[in-house]
């Protein structure tokens, strides 16, 4: 039966691969073959030869593959006998008789490979630490677009920002360690094969584990979060808006609603899942105005209008996430609207650049906004007005839709 | 990346060239030759010895002079002799150096006050 065991070393660690093989053999295994698959799995069987030793021999760089027939020729004369290419540059010898002569690889061809294996792994291992600030950077920079740790708790954000630090410590720990395997290896000399490896084993079996536990968890958050998220948006009928529409605020500009232009502005309602909430988000845009003529320049839209409905797997949590969002900003006022549990009112002005926290998107003029946020039980509403018009007298016309009754509550 | 002229012998090299100097012989009975005739001083194994024989190959010094199965047979040219011979005269220099030093210098190292 085959046993597979993870190679605990590098290839280029000769004197430790070859010392690991020997506790192998003195274990009754005997290698079979290597396979490639994240790092390098040692197939083993059982041995029934008897006791034997193993050779990782570094191939000379200049004509080993002329000569490669010749060579497995000689070495089996001399009593060796070829298992598996460790890599490219190395294979794996078995003595097949006890008077094998030894193999001697050459002390250039292995230092020259040595020299180079090391640098390729402190080079690689310094660039990766050089991409975790950038990684980290990024990750804040994400961060910066929501209002807090709920915000971010609700679509998973705060997730994948968790997945992205685990990630960077995995990188962190590799690299870190691939730096001090890379100054150890320095300091000994491989050809004396006075090795002992069983400590380091245990010490990178820890190591090991360590990475294979940060990699697994930040993989498990990632599908977590890309499995509970629908990436598919439906569409939804306006009817479904649970608040009243532009037609009962505003009868004036909904008037200019062109319904018919699907490749306009004409109103539309979609909806769509995330980690702990679905949405839907009902829009009714102006008509795009384009003061230099039609679809040349710059348009602008005169007025928006837009309710995004949340519904909140749970109470509690939509009352913290509608808390935060309050807490976010100084400039709400609370109000009263008729059938919501909360409500807050704000209205400020804006431009591209502060509504979307980016001094990279071009300069554009102000406008004016407002915007109310309901909450009733798990369902947090956020209303969005762009325009001319007051809403505030306005706020308990958004009760109507739900409480067709009764109209009449004035906002305080 | 041109690759690096030989620029002296070492010691297995020495000792393949001296096995080619009176006959021709494959790796493996080179390997075999070179431990008998060292007692096994010589660390010549098939290692070192596939990184030689390019090296000797390239430079003219050796050449392949027939094939049976993967087997190879080596010779060593005209020039590998000249270098063999040239060899052999400076290490027999060196030799009548330190007999000619006398047996003195053999003695534990001291320095003079």
């Amino acid at each position: 039966m085959a046993i597979r065991k993870e190679l605990p070393f590098a290839w280029y660690e000769v004197d430790a691969v070859e010392a690991w093989l020997d506790e192998q053999v003195q274990q009754g295994l005997r290698l079979t073959g290597v396979k490639s698959i994240f790092g390098k799995q040692c197939i083993f069987e059982e041995n029934t030869d008897g006791p034997t030793r193993y050779r990782v021999h570094i191939k000379p760089k200049d004509g080993y593959y002329t000569r490669q027939e010749e060579y497995r020729e000689t070495m089996r004369e001399l009593g060796w006998e070829y298992v598996d290419q460790l890599n490219y540059r190395a294979d794996i010898y078995r003595a097949a008789r006890p008077d094998a002569v030894e193999i001697n690889t050459d002390e250039e061809a292995l230092r020259d490979t040595l020299r180079s294996a090391n640098r390729l792994e402190l080079v690689s291992s310094l660039l990766i630490i050089m991409m975790i600030p950038f990684m980290v950077r990024n990750n804040l920079q994400y961060m910066k677009h929501y209002d807090g740790i709920y915000d971010m708790l609700l679509d998973g954000s705060a997730l994948l920002a968790v997945s992205v630090a685990l990630l960077a410590i995995f990188w962190l720990v590799m690299a870190v360690f691939g730096i001090l395997r890379s100054v150890r290896l320095r300091q000994r000399y491989l050809l004396d094969r006075s090795y002992h490896p069983d400590p380091e084993v245990r010490k990178r079996k820890r190591i090991r584990i360590v990475l294979l536990a940060l990699w697994g968890m930040s993989a498990l958050i990632l599908v977590v979060v890309i499995f509970t998220s629908s990436g598919k948006l439906q569409d939804v009928p306006l009817s479904d808006c649970p608040v009243v529409l532009l037609e009962s605020l505003c009868p004036e500009e909904a008037a200019q609603l062109d319904y018919n232009n699907e490749y306009g502005n004409a109103p539309f309602g979609i909806a769509g899942k995330y980690l702990l909430y679905s949405f839907a988000t009902y829009r009714q845009d102006g008509p795009t105005i384009w003061p230099e003529g039609e679809g040349v320049g710059r348009g602008y839209i005169p007025f928006s209008y837009w309710v995004n409905v949340m519904d909140i797997h749970s109470e509690s949590l939509a009352e913290k996430y509608y808390a935060e969002q309050v807490a976010a900003r100084d400039d709400w006022q609370a109000v009263q609207v008729k059938g919501w549990d909360q409500a807050m009112y704000r209205r400020y002005t804006t431009n591209l650049r502060q509504e979307f926290r980016s001094d990279q998107l071009p300069e554009t003029p102000d406008w004016q906004q407002q915007i109310l946020l309901l909450r009733l039980g798990s369902r947090v509403v956020t209303i969005g007005y762009d325009g001319e018009a007051d809403m505030y007298p306005r706020l308990n016309t958004l009760y109507g839709r739900r409480y067709t009754s009764s109209t009449s509550a004035a906002a305080t | 990346m041109p690759k690096k002229p030989l620029e002296a012998l070492s010691e297995p090299m020495f000792y393949v060239l001296m096995a080619l100097h009176r006959q021709n012989l494959c790796g493996a009975d080179i390997v075999t030759w070179v431990n008998k005739k060292t007692g096994g001083r010589v660390a010549l194994g098939p290692g070192t010895l596939y990184t030689i024989l390019p090296k000797l190959t390239d430079e003219g010094i050796l050449q392949e002079v027939g094939t049976e199965g993967r087997k190879r047979t080596y010779t060593m040219t005209e020039k590998g002799g000249m270098l063999y011979e040239a060899e052999c005269q400076r290490l027999q220099q060196v030799v009548r150096d330190i007999d000619r030093e006398g047996d003195e210098h053999r003695l534990p190292f001291k320095k003079e006050a």
